[in-house]
């Protein structure tokens, strides 16, 4: 082995580096913390004396913390002993971390900015256990941290000898794959493309949330309200229909920005890797993330395509992979700006074409259509009664466009709803405006359950729920007898395949 | 390699809509009634307490309707736990096992014996009253696959669970190092 100059049997420290990285951790959480304060401090009318003292506090708080992220540096060590790794931190309380390397599921690794400027990674360990607490490396040199995994992955090779393959999902480095080749590959262009047909009104919702937060935090610090009164267009209905397009306009304008650099930022240069058995997606400009998919451990894959990302044939592929609830978010793989044929390539590894050839797709009972239009026509009916009772124009408009929405919304939910059972997978299709797509194989079924509301048992219908390792689909609204044909059946392969799901 | 994709006829698989379901131990139905009555209790003791602390212990007419709005729902909710014990039940085959509940909602989860990966019996103050104790089954579900069978006797709860480690344990030997992290986390 040519990486024998470290020995991890002793304890040992990050790299110096380490420090900086820590400071830079402390730095933001302060910030975090403290800006909304600060903002206060600066335009709250009654407190603008503190202004000094504030000064004072941060200059306290940032010389306090460097030293502590020095101290914090030299009290933290890590090694393996006893086939376990262990991390013992901590200043006033100490703490010792421990895990059994054949519990380690995988080894992801980061950058941040000051990682990647310091030529160092994080590493992130994960077992298959829920607990909760972060088991991580915060500051290692890239031949360290290489040294390290390798280690963990020949240590767990002797204990699990059976399993050879397990070893490729402890690598998320793509040099060590020498077979990897690039599937996906987002450009500038591309890139522009994914924010143009973002979710700009979650982008909106955000930055609405946002003000409205800084706006409660000004008020609690004793801001004059009155004193900026005269500043403020009055907002209210009597402002008109051209008031409410200038300000609907304004919003999805900046709506607009907000999601076109938080794209830019977050999947820049994103790559995906076809690795030996698994995939590899790394992107970001300023905190660079690398994650590895072993096939094995993919529960279910989907697409998603909204309405903007249909116009342009684009599509957010989802993998999804068998992890424990508390860090079910980080396990699924989001590959934005697939076009159809690369969707169907990537689709392609998990379910060879044979498969996904479908017997028949079916619909959905028309029920599902008449009870969703049942319990939110009301409301929508009454909306526009009031609006007309109350003879603005404005108002009269937006609800009978809300209700337009929200109808055609219910019918295409309905005309879109279709699945596929064979027997090797079960394929959902859904959406309104946009479209969805989830595909899992039979044998990653982990229950079945179906479920009947009162109304759905006189009409001998009912839910069918399938539940995997990483979340469950659910198929509403079909005959009871085809629900049960169908329970029988899934049961019957998961129950006669020998296959390993995970 | 040729590829035969041959349906399999679905209507001569093992069925489960005509299993028997087996009902849970009769004072089960003692335990969920019990249950909610000292749930409601405690619910009155509470109000009352604070009602009449925070009104200088007079009693008025909005006291009374209160209190009455309580004991309603404690009356109809006793009422749908005893007419829910009726739909509860369990039915074991030799692969999967199957609970049905819910008086107005109707569900019924069927777990296969591969899939399970950790089960264990439980026994509340009340179950262990009546001699009664209760099978949790967990899988890698998550808590939506996961399932409960209460009202269990004693005995039957603990023989069923080694019947299920055993049969989930025949069939995954040869993964069972995998498990194994699971087996280890919950026991």
């Amino acid at each position: 082995m040519s990486r024998n100059e470290f020995d991890f049997s002793v304890p040992r420290r990050q790299s110096k580096f380490a420090i900086l990285q820590i400071i830079y951790k402390y730095y933001r959480i302060i910030l975090r913390q403290i800006w909304p304060f600060a903002i206060i401090f600066i335009f709250g009318g009654k407190a603008r004396g503190g202004l000094t003292y504030l000064l004072y506090f941060i200059i306290g708080v940032a010389i306090f913390s460097m030293i502590w992220a020095v101290v914090a540096y030299f009290k933290f060590y890590y090694y393996i002993s006893d086939g376990e790794l262990v991390i013992e931190k901590g200043l006033v309380q100490k703490d010792k971390l421990s895990i059994p390397i054949e519990r380690i599921q995988t080894v992801n690794q980061e950058q941040n900015i000051i990682h990647r400027l310091c030529n160092i990674v994080k590493l992130q360990i994960d077992t298959a256990g829920s607990s909760k607490e972060e088991f991580s490396l915060d500051a290692l040199s890239l031949e360290e941290a290489s040294a390290l995994r390798e280690l963990v992955l020949s240590q767990k090779r002797t204990i699990e000898k059976k399993e050879v393959e397990i070893n490729s999902e402890l690598d998320g480095e793509i040099k060590t794959y020498p077979s990897s080749k690039t599937i996906h590959n987002v450009g500038i262009i591309q890139l522009l493309k994914i924010g143009l047909t973002e979710n700009h009104l979650r982008s909106g919702g955000l930055i609405f949330v946002f003000f409205f937060w800084i706006y409660n935090q000004l008020e609690d610090a004793g801001l004059d309200e009155e004193l900026y009164e005269n500043y403020i267009p009055e907002l209210s209905w009597n402002m008109g229909l051209y008031g409410i397009l200038v300000f609907l306009g304004l919003f999805f304008a900046v709506a607009f920005i907000v999601s076109m650099v938080r794209s830019f930022l977050q999947y820049f240069n994103l790559k995906l890797k076809r690795i030996d058995k698994g995939f590899n997606l790394e992107y970001g400009l300023l905190n660079r993330s690398i994650s590895s998919a072993l096939d094995r451990k993919v529960q279910m894959v989907s697409w998603s395509s909204n309405f903007l990302q249909k116009k342009i044939n684009y599509r957010d592929i989802y993998i999804k992979q068998a992890a424990s609830e508390s860090i079910n978010l980080k396990k699924s793989m989001k590959i934005p700006g697939c076009n159809p044929e690369q969707a169907d390539h990537i689709f392609s590894y998990f379910f060879p074409e044979h498969q996904l050839e479908s017997l028949k797709s079916s619909g959905v009972n028309k029920y599902y259509l008449y009870r969703k239009l049942l319990y939110i026509s009301p409301v929508l009916i009454i909306l526009i009664g009031a609006a007309i009772y109350l003879q603005k124009l404005a108002f009269i408009l937006l609800s009978i466009v809300l209700a337009i929405y929200v109808w055609s919304n219910i019918y295409l939910s309905y005309k879109k709803m279709r699945y596929t059972i064979n027997n090797k997978i079960i394929k959902i299709n859904k959406g309104s405006f946009g479209d969805v797509q989830s595909i899992i194989a039979n044998y990653k079924i982990q229950a079945v359950s179906l479920k009947q509301t009162p109304f759905q048992r006189r009409k001998d219908i009912a839910n069918l729920k399938l539940m995997t390792a990483s979340g469950g689909i659910t198929i509403p609204y079909i005959d009871l007898h085809l629900a049960e044909k169908y329970r029988d059946y899934l049961l019957y392969k998961v129950e006669s395949s020998s296959e390993n799901w995970m | 390699m040729s590829f035969v994709n041959e349906e399999i006829d679905i209507n001569h698989l093992p069925k489960v809509d005509t299993l028997e379901i087996k009902g849970l131990e009769r004072n089960y139905i003692l335990v969920s009634i019990f249950g909610t009555l000292l749930f409601f209790l405690i619910a009155v003791v509470a109000f009352v307490s604070i009602y009449l602390m925070s009104n200088s212990f007079k009693v008025d007419i909005v006291f009374w309707s209160i209190l009455g709005v309580i004991l309603l729902i404690a009356g109809v909710a006793t009422l749908l736990s005893y007419l829910g014990f009726k739909i509860k039940g369990y039915s074991v085959r030799e692969k999967d096992i199957h609970y049905r509940k819910g008086l107005l909602f109707r569900s019924m989860i069927s777990i296969p014996f591969n899939r399970i990966q950790h089960c264990e019996v439980s026994e509340s103050f009340l179950d262990r009253m009546f001699d009664l104790a209760k099978l949790k089954i967990y899988t890698a579900g998550g808590s939506n696959s996961d399932l409960v069978i209460p009202g269990l006797p004693k005995e039957s709860a603990h023989e069923l669970r080694a019947m299920i480690l055993s049969r989930s344990e025949t069939k995954e030997k040869e993964i069972v190092s995998e498990i194994q992290p699971f087996f280890d986390e919950q026991e």
